[in-house]
């Protein structure tokens, strides 16, 4: 049930994009077409899961040294960014299809947060290994779910002709966003 | 003895960033020297407006126009 609840608030209740505004970027700039937003879903559910097993193991070693509390933010910063780059060259060696598959997402991953808030959320809250894995991959696929959703909207809204236009482009979106956001509250009530 | 010392453990510190700075380099030149597979040369995005982004389709028409030249 521990596990159920975690993988709720992360996926619904408390979602890294419509709740804590993380991500918000490429939220905005590859939601325009949705085969470019599952794409970025797709890659983004393997790095953040991925990166937080690592972190994980990490953190309980900065923690044996006694270096956890100051040196645990510069140290995943530079880890997340060399395990970006070791899976871009392991894909391009060993599997080119799918390195042509997830194409420049993979790189731009680097830049979004919501890797590096996964990996500080899982030391602060004092996950174990199972849990972790649950959390990193319930936020991936949160950030997936709200993407897709926002890019089918959003590819909706572009083609309306009725769009006033001082709404058209990043405005419109940005209310869409505010939105969804809303709706999403709905998640936070429950409980288990 | 000298590694539970306040000195021990900034030296520690040091070497761990280090190591990280280190293995960032290390992937990063890794991951540049080895080519593309066929068909991804030019992989470009076209999701913001930020031109000075390396994947910016303006970047390849750049680096065109200075081998032309």
């Amino acid at each position: 049930m521990e596990l159920f609840s975690i993988a709720f608030a992360a996926l619904l209740g408390s979602n890294i994009i419509l709740s804590r505004f993380l991500g918000i970027c490429p939220f905005l700039g590859v939601s325009k077409k949705t085969s470019n937003a599952v794409g970025m879903g797709i890659a983004l559910i393997a790095v953040v899961t991925l990166s937080a097993i690592i972190c994980f193991f990490l953190d309980k070693l900065l923690v044996a040294l006694g270096l956890a509390s100051y040196l645990e933010l510069i140290v995943f910063i530079l880890v997340i960014a060399s395990f970006v780059q070791l899976l871009e060259f392991f894909l391009k060696r060993f599997i080119p299809s799918l390195y042509k598959s997830l194409g420049v997402y993979l790189p731009l991953i680097t830049t979004n947060c919501v890797v590096l808030q996964v990996c500080l959320d899982l030391v602060s809250n004092s996950y174990n290994l199972l849990q972790t894995l649950v959390y990193a991959v319930s936020v991936a696929a949160g950030y997936m779910l709200v993407i897709v959703i926002f890019s089918h909207i959003r590819s909706r809204l572009d083609n309306t002709a009725e769009m006033p236009k001082p709404f058209k482009g990043n405005a419109i979106a940005l209310i869409t966003a505010g939105l969804m956001a809303m709706a999403f509250i709905c998640f936070s009530g429950f409980s288990f | 003895m000298l590694l539970t010392s306040d000195i021990g453990q900034v030296f520690i510190s040091i070497g761990v960033v280090a190591f990280c700075v280190l293995l960032f380099v290390g992937t990063y030149l890794l991951n540049k020297k080895t080519k593309k597979p066929e068909g991804c040369e030019t992989l470009n995005c076209e999701g913001c407006s930020i031109a000075n982004c390396s994947h910016h389709p303006n970047k390849n028409k750049e680096k065109g126009e200075k081998e032309n030249d």
